[in-house]
């Protein structure tokens, strides 16, 4: 950890983030007549995914999101990458050399930009360019990212990616995001796939990441991941921070609560 | 709201997605590259398209049914690809943002930037079309110089060919910003679009000349002039009327065509009062189109 008057690589400042279940229906013309017609009876369910949360996260560290399915972990996930913004409260990234465009590297769900009709090498470079890297950093980089794929039959980068399987589609896409030279990585439960050797790469590379002090915020359900990557665990808990610390003992504490032997 | 801060508001936006301006450059390509994937021949299909029509057309109009217009296809077609854009452009636009959620739920980039490119990548399509056209006013113009012995060439407005595509993209553009932000939260809005323009093909001049519209038989003349002005209210009606007087030379139709009287002169030229007014339009309905599509863009991944 870094000293206490440096800023923090990440902060949550009174978030709250509000979703609205059902209501209007917003699915065609019918569902909005009927949503119109029922207003007056129908009560719009309003579901509080975040509530009045802060947190920060120091340059280097490594921090898992622990929680059960609808916890909120995704979504403060989602907030950090920019792809929501908060209903009140502020997320900021202090640290950053731009603070307003921090370089993250969100790998969640690896590959979701991948287009099935594209072949492998196309996807790689747009992906990249999504991630906010120039076609010639690409073309230095393209090497590395096919090498950490590493494909048993390298024919497969020319052909559409709809005919790859899932494993070939989740490596090439983990490539790609981590050749992104991040500041930050969001990593979204995407470390259980692919087999156990592609695995093991995927951890050195976190390993490595964290040796160059970048800051990782990962979920996962996978309590012995979390035990060899993180240095900091937080628990979410209907909306709140229920636990925050040393991961064997925030580990200790979820399994204690829903009676889950170690 | 406050006019500046509207204006200073959209100008930050705008500076922002200017900032991920290759990424717009990545999609364009992507949006051309799927648009044919896996065909042997590619993007050559993109050219298969416009010479097809343009040959029906000239069989049919010059050849089959001749209507007294020498060379009544080229008139056709100088409507028909500037429509062909504006059809295409706006109804990809639609499920723009809705068909790449995947993508904005995962990644933050400019979501302006899908509108955008689907209209930047019809456009390159109608330059190709344009190119057809070109090709056939090049045979016209030249074997006109070749009968009278003097240089034909195409009127002088033939110059603002440049400013009718940007008005005509402006306009596209403002409408996919719309339609693209609604379609996520209503996804029957595509289908409307289908049908209203379906429809709006018969209400802007391509299989007629504005002329004959102030001229319908049956019709007092007070109320004749009242649909004409209704008519060039319209941007595309304008914007289609102007590429006809850019590209070609009036013409007279003889009588008894279409019903009217007298020989009609058609093709008489830019309609200036309107075509200024439509410009405003066009770049009014682009700026309050991103102006829409910003106040709802990052609700899009809010849709459970």
């Amino acid at each position: 950890m870094s000293a206490p008057d440096s800023p923090p690589a990440m902060a949550a400042r009174n978030v709250v983030k509000k979703f609205t279940v059902g209501g209007s229906g917003y699915a065609g013309l019918k569902g909005r007549i009927g949503a119109a017609l029922k207003r007056a009876t129908q009560e719009k369910k309003i579901v509080v995914a975040l509530d009045n949360l802060s947190l920060t996260i120091e340059p280097g560290e490594t921090v898992a999101l622990l929680g059960r399915n609808g916890s909120g972990k995704s979504t403060l996930l989602s907030l950090f990458a920019n792809v929501m913004k908060p209903d009140s409260g502020e997320i900021a990234f202090p640290a950053s050399i731009d603070p307003l465009h921090p370089r993250l590297s969100p790998l969640l769900e690896v590959g979701a930009g991948f287009h099935p009709d594209l072949t492998g090498i196309q996807n790689v470079y747009f992906n990249g360019a999504i991630l906010g890297i120039t076609r010639k950093e690409m073309e230095a980089r393209e090497e590395s990212i096919l090498e950490f794929a590493d494909f048993e039959r390298p024919e497969y980068l020319n052909a559409p990616v709809r005919t790859y399987s899932s494993g070939m589609f989740i490596r090439l896409g983990f490539a790609v995001a981590i050749h992104t030279d991040p500041e930050i990585i969001l990593v979204d439960e995407s470390m259980a796939v692919g087999d156990e050797a592609f695995q093991q790469k995927c951890f050195a590379k976190m390993d490595e990441f964290h040796a160059e002090g970048r800051t990782i915020v990962f979920v996962s359900h996978d309590m012995n991941i979390v035990r060899r990557l993180a240095t900091r665990a937080i628990w979410l808990s209907d909306a709140q921070i229920a636990a925050d610390g040393e991961p064997d003992q925030v580990i200790r504490d979820y399994h204690k609560a829903f009676g889950i032997p170690d | 709201m406050n006019l500046v801060a509207w204006v200073r508001d959209l100008g930050s936006e705008a500076q922002e997605a200017w900032r991920y301006r290759e990424l717009l450059g990545n999609l364009v390509e992507r949006e051309l590259q799927v648009r044919y994937k896996n065909s042997y021949f590619g993007v050559a299909w993109s050219l298969a398209n416009p010479i097809a029509r343009a040959f029906i057309l000239w069989i049919v109009f010059d050849n089959i049914v001749p209507l007294g217009v020498p060379n009544y296809s080229a008139y056709l077609m100088a409507a028909f690809f500037p429509w062909t854009f504006f059809l295409t452009g706006v109804l990809d636009a639609c499920d723009s943002v809705s068909r790449q959620m995947a993508l904005v739920r995962k990644v933050y980039f400019p979501r302006e930037l899908l509108p955008l490119a689907t209209t930047i990548a019809n456009l390159r399509h109608f330059m190709l079309s344009l190119g057809i056209l070109a090709i056939y006013l090049i045979y016209l113009y030249g074997t006109k110089t070749y009968a009278t012995g003097q240089l034909a060439l195409p009127p002088t407005q033939f110059l603002l060919l440049p400013v009718l595509i940007l008005m005509q993209t402006l306009l596209i553009g403002g409408l996919a910003f719309y339609l693209s932000a609604i379609n996520v939260f209503f996804e029957d809005a595509k289908f409307l679009a289908a049908v209203v323009l379906d429809l709006l093909f018969y209400g802007v001049p391509i299989i007629y000349f504005i002329e004959q519209v102030r001229v319908m038989p049956g019709l007092p003349t007070a109320l004749r002039e009242v649909i004409y002005t209704l008519f060039l209210l319209n941007p595309m009606t304008v914007i289609l009327v102007s590429y006809r007087n850019c590209l070609l030379e009036p013409r007279i139709m003889p009588a008894g065509r279409f019903g009217q009287a007298n020989p009609l002169p058609i093709n008489l030229g830019v309609p200036w009062p309107f075509f200024l007014l439509s410009v405003v339009l066009c770049i009014f309905i682009f700026l309050g189109g991103y102006s829409y599509f910003n106040r709802r863009k990052w609700r899009f991944v809010e849709q459970l």
